[in-house]
């Protein structure tokens, strides 16, 4: 019997306590980090509030007056926080941005980003152009439908599933959430409905470092009168008694059912993690002055985004443990209404920067390689629920569009552009005044891409996780057919 | 047996020595006790009987007559016999029409014993009358066409009897068409869900909670559930209040925060602070950091508003959140949220509540939109001199439909692509020369905005396709709200977002429809009545109601069920705001009052808590290993240098002149978790009581009394001589071999993690010792001051243990 089906049966009969229970389990988890083996992993980040892309991710500037970089950088001068001249957009383009190109197309990626340069110099980078999900530019709408991967659903259609609980279900594993709240994307079907919801494919890591209840400890044989103790007893023997006894459809149910995972996988992980140090270059990115690591701008602009790489590395490492097949992060303050190039540039260097996030964790996987992790076998996808438009605006930043930029990155990703990343039809739209909220029209939805990365993780698995894919628009029929190579 | 006493000394007497006797004792009596006339009505049966003797002999029999009832009028005066006005010894028949649907007829009844009195509709015997509040029902085809008599009977001529607080009206009545709970249904625990999720609980005393649940609905809820700075009901100041002045002083946030912040306030601010400038206290200002503690402190503070609260932080948290963490001053946030709040107390129409929030400078600094301005172009046409432009940003051009109203535009009739291309950028123009100027003068930024006209777009915008008008921007959100209230995606999301933010997470179809009907039944939306009508509405009471709490709002509840006066408030002694303690509760669960957790789509939501594991584990954690905290039983020197004691007889009703610890484990369970005890069952006391009762729990009692029948250990000589009880057996530190507490075995581990179930706690040797620590008093009002602190802080550990369960999480409809 594996952790899932073990775990499904405790959980109904409430077997999952105390001394005796687990003995396989907990010596399992005092071996060290754990290889992924053959099993293939996706780590999600979701950029919350409609991440402008197209701001480190820029075409060249022209003086032409009929080239796509000249309409971009004249109408994007206040977003970049730089004056409106040719010499300005001259320089902010040779200054600021690693050149590259890719099938006669030139790009520049911002150089803040360091670490995403390197994965594309290194062919592991898929940048897909023109997607979206649905045409709304409500945030709450938006993200529902990413986190959901369901274009059917409504604004506050809360209760459905996730594509990525779907997605670790097919696999018959769990879902890992890495945030303080769980994401709804790893929100697991109730059986083969996906309008439904079932979590106990769901775990959360929102602090892998201190997971767990206080425990009465056996081995300090403190008094009884020890008023934490005492607590301590009574709390867990309640929670037993109320495993066997409070109603199956109480709505107080979910509270046990978190209990039972925290209790369970909480010693798990504890135990696991003792022999698993957090790598210096993770640490530094929460946390001042950590051994090792002399360079103070280590640390990130939002700690939380740390915190959860953490989580995403104490994942890998315990994730025979957790059957973990889907992890999930999320940043949020991509909404650049205003000052965009000061809020923004943070954000993007957080995640992409070199030694920074994304970065340290792919290092700290890579150092770890002799105790067999494979880094291989995980894929990075990074998107946020919407693109913004052509044009900045009178505070200095952009206004919500539709298309976007979205990025697989990860060692079998064919990397390449897929799409049009600059397309020449928006020149007359940036141009038309007629046309008040120009932005990059979608012609690839989520269900295209999203369900080629689905059945490269788990073969086979689009077909329940995007059942609607079929009816899906794509910008070229065919184009993802080679988006991993084995 | 006095009144017949009496009455057959009177047949001795005759005449004028009779009157001038009694007129003596009369004077007499009332000589000796002065409150007598105000206790004539009181339930002192000895006194009343005395009275009711003197009223017999002095008045006239005559019979009262019927009394006609008004429909949906209360009437409150008193009938009966020896008892309110009137002499109804022989009964009462009250008049009522009938009326086309079911109508109830309720009352409360007063010193009626079994079968005193026989109930008759129409001279057909239908029930009998018993003591207490009750209701009684007639269908129409029970009734007559025209008037009806309901008739008491009253079958021992002589005794005292009566009724008063009668209400004829339908059984189900609607108030903006929802159905409302009927007479019998609105009760005790119906009042305490009410405050649970309306107002935190609330602060008001057992006593005022049932007076709530004897009146009528509809009136108790508006004593309940109204926006005055101050409602003494909802929370009034305790017996002896050192800190009185929150009940009289400016309820508003503002006028709270000036008070905290102004050093010469009677305020029991720790020693320390003063020491170091008074930095926490300053900190309270309107100006400065601590916000989120004067919020805090706000909604637990005796002599203001719990209600008040609840909707000021659910309105600029989550309806209409800004965010300090954004450029949204400390200033601007508390003017905010009392121009939200004073709107309401106004009674102003939701739309013009919606749009003063929306004309604030906290709103602008939110959304940048103070920059918008209606100008000539800089970049095509060179500097200034193109064609007019508007160098604005679109984000509360959107937000103020969507979030603030309610409209997403997926219902445009010319497409949701004409929602985004044409009302979010003609909302832009209308939202331009704001002005949020920084003034050099005071070196702050202003809490109002200066509407001005010289970059304004003056000229009439496309919203909502119709034409908008008004000569500022001001003017221009004013006609805004006008239409987006009524506009049918508002229609359909207003109502709803309002009572899943309040109160239920699971909302079905036919719930929603009714909710909307009713939106829609006001001609002008009133927030107030709305929520009150809901509040004693069967949708709110409905059995499969649920609402799971956020963060926030459990904390506030816990806080305000613990703190009995303000000294405990103004000092979060319970740590609910603390800026400086590192287990701070609030951030220990990701939240922050005012800094919402989604920015301007508000803050963490019930569901949301209820969805992360890491909150259920914290609320465990911190009354397992914080335990401390909530026992905490005293101070040297907090209170302005004064200790402070916790005192929970302060609160907690003796029965019988005593503190059991089964009756303080019952009303503790329903204080907390306020669930009519419908989960408080056998485990639940057991745990409680052991807590409580003794200075273990219950696992190692349980423990101590296995290892000693394993090992058969009887009770000593000497035991057997002091009477030892078996629970004082187990209590014994020595000679006992078996302690559970050092070098445990592997079968005491396992006795001390046993989880029990209630037919084990009902087996014969448990049920005895469970039954022998609930028959313990609690000594909380001992003369020696230890022991009252030792029992304050059982009272403390009871109290953890019913906080870790997960009946503290969510609140769930009777």
């Amino acid at each position: 019997m594996n952790r899932r089906r073990f775990m499904k049966n405790a959980m109904l009969t409430g077997l999952v306590y105390g001394v005796g229970g687990l003995p396989t389990f907990i010596n399992e988890s005092s071996a060290a980090f754990q290889s992924l083996g053959s099993k293939r992993v996706l780590l999600n980040l979701m950029l919350e509030g409609g991440p402008d892309l197209r701001h480190f991710i820029v075409p060249e500037y022209s003086a032409n007056t009929n080239s796509f970089g000249y309409h971009y950088w004249r109408n994007r001068t206040r977003a970049h926080g730089i004056s409106n001249t040719a010499s300005a957009m001259q320089n902010h383009w040779n200054n600021q941005f690693d050149h590259r190109s890719h099938n006669g197309i030139t790009f520049g990626i911002a150089k803040t980003c360091g670490w995403f340069t390197q994965m594309w110099d290194a062919g592991h980078v898929a940048i897909i152009n023109n997607a979206y999900s649905i045409d709304s530019r409500a945030h709450d709408h938006a993200t529902l439908v990413m986190n959901q991967g369901n274009r059917n659903s409504e604004a506050g259609q809360l209760n459905r599933s996730g594509w990525g609980g779907r997605l670790a279900v097919s696999a018959g594993e769990n879902a890992i959430g890495l945030t303080h709240i769980p994401s709804r994307f790893c929100f697991g079907p109730d059986g083969s409905n996906i309008n439904a919801v079932d979590n106990s494919h769901l775990i959360s890591v929102a602090n892998s470092r201190s997971i767990g209840f206080h425990e009465f400890n056996h081995a300090e044989n403190a008094r009884y009168e020890r008023r934490q103790d005492q607590a301590a007893r009574a709390a867990k023997s309640y929670y037993k008694s109320l495993h066997a006894q409070l109603p199956n459809d109480s709505i107080y149910q979910r509270f046990l059912e978190h209990e039972t995972k925290i209790r369970y996988f909480g010693d798990l992980i504890q135990q696991r993690l003792a022999t698993v140090p957090i790598p210096p270059r993770i640490e530094a990115l929460y946390e001042s002055n950590v051994v090792g690591i002399n360079n103070p701008s280590a640390l990130l602009f939002r700690r939380n985004f740390g915190e959860q790489i953490r989580n995403a590395y104490d994942t890998l490492a315990s994730h025979d443990l957790l059957d973990a097949r889907v992890l999930s992060m999320e940043l949020s303050g991509w909404d650049t209404h205003g000052d965009q190039a000061e809020d923004i540039n943070e954000n993007l260097e957080d995640v992409f920067g070199a030694d920074k996030g994304l970065s340290a964790l792919w290092q700290a996987l890579e150092l770890d390689a002799g105790t067999n992790v494979n880094r291989e076998n995980l894929v990075m996808l990074i998107a946020g629920e919407f693109g913004r438009q052509l044009r900045d605006n009178g505070g200095n930043g952009t206004d919500h569009g539709e298309g976007n930029m979205m990025f697989m990155i990860g060692e079998k990703v064919t990397g390449g552009l897929y799409g049009d990343l600059f397309p020449e039809a928006e020149i007359d739209r940036i141009q038309d005044q007629d046309i008040s909220t120009p932005d990059i029209l979608g012609l690839t939805q989520i269900d295209q891409h999203f369900g080629s990365l689905c059945d490269w993780v788990v073969s086979g698995s689009s077909g329940v996780v995007f059942p609607d894919r079929a009816n899906a628009q794509i910008e070229q029929v065919g184009m993802f057919s080679n988006l991993f190579h084995v | 047996m006095i009144i017949l006493v009496v009455q057959r000394f009177s047949q001795w007497l005759t005449g004028r020595i009779k009157h001038v006797l009694l007129l003596s004792l009369m004077s007499f009596i009332a000589f000796q006790t002065p409150v007598v006339q105000a206790k004539l009505n009181e339930d002192d049966p000895a006194l009343s009987a005395i009275l009711s003797a003197i009223h017999l002999l002095l008045l006239d029999d005559t019979p009262g007559g019927p009394v006609k009832l008004g429909f949906d009028s209360l009437n409150s005066h008193h009938y009966g016999y020896n008892y309110g006005q009137g002499n109804y010894k022989d009964g009462l028949t009250l008049h009522f029409d009938a009326q086309s649907e079911p109508v109830t007829i309720c009352f409360d009844a007063v010193d009626v014993q079994v079968g005193e009195l026989t109930i008759e509709l129409n001279s057909l015997q239908i029930d009998v009358l018993t003591s207490g509040h009750q209701c009684l029902t007639f269908q129409p085809n029970e009734t007559h066409a025209g008037e009806n008599n309901l008739t008491f009977i009253h079958h021992r001529p002589g005794e005292r009897w009566g009724i008063h607080d009668i209400l004829h009206d339908y059984e189900r009545k609607h108030w903006l068409s929802l159905p409302s709970l009927t007479e019998n249904e609105w009760n005790n625990l119906a009042v305490r869900k009410t405050l649970q999720v309306f107002a935190f609980g609330g602060h008001a005393t057992d006593a005022q909670i049932q007076t709530w649940a004897d009146m009528p609905a509809d009136v108790a809820i508006k004593e309940m559930l109204n926006f005055e700075p101050h409602n003494l009901k909802l929370s009034p100041l305790p017996s002896g209040e050192k800190y009185p002045e929150p009940a009289s002083l400016d309820g508003t946030f503002w006028g709270f925060r000036t008070y905290l912040g102004d050093l010469n306030s009677n305020l029991p601010i720790e020693l320390h602070a003063v020491e170091e400038d008074n930095y926490e206290r300053i900190g309270l200002r309107v100006d400065n950091y601590n916000t989120q503690g004067a919020w805090s402190r706000m909604a637990t503070t005796r002599g203001l508003n719990p209600f008040r609260q609840k909707i000021g932080y659910w309105e600029t948290n989550y309806h209409m959140a800004v965010n300090l963490d954004a450029a949204v001053t400390h200033r601007q946030l508390t003017y905010y949220y009392d121009t939200i709040m004073n709107a309401h107390e106004a009674g102003l129409p939701y739309k013009t509540v919606i749009a003063e929030a929306a004309k604030s400078a906290a709103v602008a600094m939110q959304y940048a939109h103070n920059e918008n301005r209606w100008v000539q172009d800089s970049i095509n046409g060179g500097y200034q001199n193109g064609p007019f432009i508007c160098e604005c940003n679109e984000d509360f051009a959107r937000e103020i439909h969507q979030l603030f109203f309610g409209i997403l535009g997926e219902q445009d009739p010319l497409g949701l692509s004409h929602h985004e291309d044409v009302t979010i950028p003609e909302t832009a123009k209308a939202l331009t020369d704001m002005r949020v100027d920084y003034d050099d003068d005071n070196e702050r930024l202003p809490e109002v905005i200066t509407f001005q006209t010289e970059y304004h777009h003056i000229e009439q915008v496309n919203v909502l396709n119709r034409m908008i008008n008004g000569a500022d921007a001001a003017a221009k959100i004013d006609h805004i709200a006008d239409i987006a209230i009524a506009h049918p995606e508002s229609l359909a999301t207003l109502p709803i977002l309002i009572v899943s933010g309040l109160a239920d997470d699971d909302l079905s179809v036919d719930e929603q429809t009714q909710l909307r009907a009713a939106w829609a039944s006001m001609p002008s939306k009133n927030f107030l009545e709305f929520v009150q009508a809901y509040a004693v509405s069967k949708l709110f009471h409905a059995p499969d109601r649920v609402k799971y709490f956020p963060s926030i709002d459990r904390f506030i509840y816990i806080a305000n069920k613990l703190i009995h006066d303000n000294t405990e408030a103004l000092l979060d002694l319970y740590d609910i705001a603390s800026t400086y303690t590192p287990d701070r509760s609030f951030v220990a669960e990701n939240v922050e009052v005012f800094r919402p957790l989604h920015n301007v789509f508000g803050g963490q939501t019930g569901v949301e808590a209820s969805d992360a594991p890491v909150v259920m584990e914290n609320n465990y954690n911190r009354f397992v290993v914080r335990e401390y905290k909530q026992a905490r039983t005293d101070c040297d020197d907090c209170d302005n240098g004064a200790p402070w004691l916790k005192d929970w007889a302060k609160i907690i009703p003796k029965q019988a002149g005593v503190y059991r610890a089964d009756d303080v484990a019952q009303w503790l369970w329903q204080h907390f978790v306020g669930d009519g005890g419908k989960y408080y069952g056998a485990v639940e006391r057991a745990h409680l009581v052991a807590l409580m009762a003794t200075d273990r729990d219950l696992n190692q009692l349980y423990c101590v009394q296995e290892r000693r029948i394993a090992e058969g250990i009887v009770p000593s000589q000497s035991d057997i001589n002091h009477n030892r009880t078996p629970l004082e057996l187990l209590e014994r530190d020595g000679p006992n071999p078996y302690r559970c507490d050092d070098e445990l075995s592997a079968a005491e581990i396992v006795l001390l993690e046993k989880g029990f179930t209630t037919a084990e706690l009902q087996a014969t040797d448990m049920a005895a010792l469970i039954d022998e620590m609930g028959n313990r008093i609690i000594d909380l009002e001992s003369v020696d001051a230890h022991d009252r602190e030792e029992a304050n802080r059982e009272i403390g550990q009871g109290i953890n243990f019913i906080l870790a369960t997960p009946f503290i999480m969510a609140e769930e409809a009777q």
